[in-house]
This record gives C-alpha cells, structure tokens and sequence, in this order.
C-alpha cells in the first residue's frame, strides 16, 4: 500500500488503490509518442467518439467521468472506419 | 492483424518480454536499425477486442512497467493501434534517428512524477475581482515554493525537471537515473508540507515528459 501522512503520499508504483489507477490512467492515456493517425472508439450505449491520434487522447479528467459512472466498453476499430459524420 | 504498439527501446537491450499483453496477447519486437518497438497484436473487431478500456489501460500499464525494470524505453500513448507491421516500420524509418538519440539521451532513467495540490479557501463573501486576484497569486507562489521543496530534497539525484499548472495545482517530473529512486522517496518521505496543501508522490514511470528536450 502507499505510503501516507497527513497530507503526503508515497505511492511508488504500487497500483492497486483507486488514486493510483487514475495516476496510471493519466499516464497512459496523456503521456507518450503518438503516431499520426486516427482510430474510432465506440462507448457501448453512448455514441462513437471520434480521436485523432494526434491530439491527445482524452482529458484524464473526461476518462475518469466515464470510467467512474458505469463500466464503459470500447470497441476499437482501424483508421479506415466510418467517422460518425460520415 | 492489427498491432497495438507499447514503446521504444534500444535494441542493443536485451530484453525479456513479459508473457503477455493486452488481451492476453504476446508480446514481440519489431526493429529496425538501432531501434526496437515493442508490440502484441490487437484485435479491433472480436469480442477480445471489447474488453473494457480501463482494463486495457491497465494492463497496458503493466507491461510498460514490467519492461522498465529492464530497459530504457519510450512509451506509445495508449492506445496507439497501427494496421500492420509495414505500417509501424515506416514510423520508425522515418523517425529513427530521433527516437535513438532520445532513447540514448534517457538511457538508464526513469520519471518521478509528484502532484501538489492545494484546494481554494472556501470564502462566506465574494471576494472583490482584486482579493481573488491576489489569493490565486498567493496560491500559485506556495505551490511553487512546495515544488521546490520537493524538488530540493531530490537536487542530488535530479537531472532534470518540468513542472505544469493542473485544475488543482501543480504537476511536477523529475527525470533520474533508477538506481537513485528510492533514495529520491526516502527524501521525499521526509518534507513537512504546510497545512491546506496535498502532495502526491508517483513512479518510477517511463521518461515520457522528457522525450521533447526543451
């Protein structure tokens, strides 16, 4: 477990409370090369949400709203898929 | 099949690849040059492919971690699916020459990542535009001096650092060689923050935030 004090904590790479899945999720999911191109994530019951990979992905604080209000499931599809204006 | 692609490392590394990866899937190594990209395939349509997203971040996360305790390397944002090899050897190609001088440049590092925090004072009034002006002066000048705290505490070990202005505060990285991490949470560890102010502590993770030299 992290490691706290009142108001300091170490969490090291021990990821297993919730705080330290959303430092992970942030890492992965804001941080790192990106490779021009676009895919097309589909939000089970929601819409289709349309990313340029070069952009960044989402805001950690958007991933976190989904994650957080229901099990969100994402289907992947290739850079040659139907945008949702098409 | 499409390849989803985890990071960058020399090639010179030997590295052990973890069992699998997302999906279960293996892992394995596509090179070209001096350059090593780590992948697995990926499927985008089958059911594998729907596994949750945070799962498949998490796993993602996993990897990475478990291939930084061997090696240097630069991560993908997760997820960066490419729709075959050709495609991702034609990235690489093309950027070989930077991603060899980054990886070279970062060999034998890792990031320390610490978020300070500090909530607005909750006022009964409405302060005038002046008196917000100056509480956020004041709040930013004292995230500022906790992150030179912090950043203080590890001057021995850091080779370098960034910080950014967040929501809540501030983000700050520090880039140091990994054989110095623990000594830099030990240090750490020991700072007294002031009253009303969050610090959090994270890492090692992958060098992302010093990919970019600035």
């Amino acid at each position: 477990m992290p490691e706290t004090s009142d108001n300091l904590v170490i969490a090291g790479n021990d990821f297993t409370d919730e705080a330290s899945v959303l430092d992970v999720l942030d890492h992965v999911l804001n941080a790192g090369v990106v490779i021009r191109g676009s895919l097309v994530i589909s939000l089970a019951g929601v819409d289709l949400v349309y990313v340029g990979l070069d952009v960044i992905l989402t805001s950690i604080e958007t991933a976190m709203r989904y994650l957080h209000i229901q099990p969100v499931r994402a289907q992947f599809s290739l850079p040659n898929s139907k945008k949702p204006s098409d | 099949m499409p390849l989803l692609a985890y990071c960058l490392a020399e090639a010179r590394d030997e590295i052990s690849f973890p069992q699998a990866g997302v999906q279960g899937m293996p892992l394995r190594s596509v090179r070209s040059g001096n350059l090593e990209c780590l992948v697995s395939d990926f499927e985008t349509s089958s059911v594998a492919g729907r596994a949750p997203i945070k799962d498949a971040a998490l796993e993602f996360n996993r990897t990475l971690q478990d291939l930084l305790k061997q090696s240097t390397i630069v991560p993908f944002r997760f997820p960066t699916v490419l729709a075959d090899e050709n495609e991702l050897l034609e990235f690489l190609t093309e950027h070989a020459a930077e991603y060899e001088a980054t990886l070279a440049r970062l060999r034998g590092t890792v990031q320390i990542d610490i978020r300070v925090e500090m909530p607005d004072s909750e006022s009964t009034t409405k302060p005038s535009g002046t008196e917000y002006l100056r509480s956020r002066e004041a709040r930013y000048d004292a995230l500022q001096e906790i992150a030179a705290e912090f950043r203080r505490a590890g001057n021995e070990w850091v080779r370098q650092w960034r910080d950014r202005d967040t929501a809540r505060g501030l983000r700050c990285s520090a880039l140091l060689g990994r054989e110095h991490v623990n000594a830099f949470l030990a240090a750490a560890k020991q700072l007294k923050l002031p009253q009303g102010c969050n610090a959090r502590v994270s890492g090692p993770w992958p060098p992302a935030e010093f990919v970019k030299e600035k």
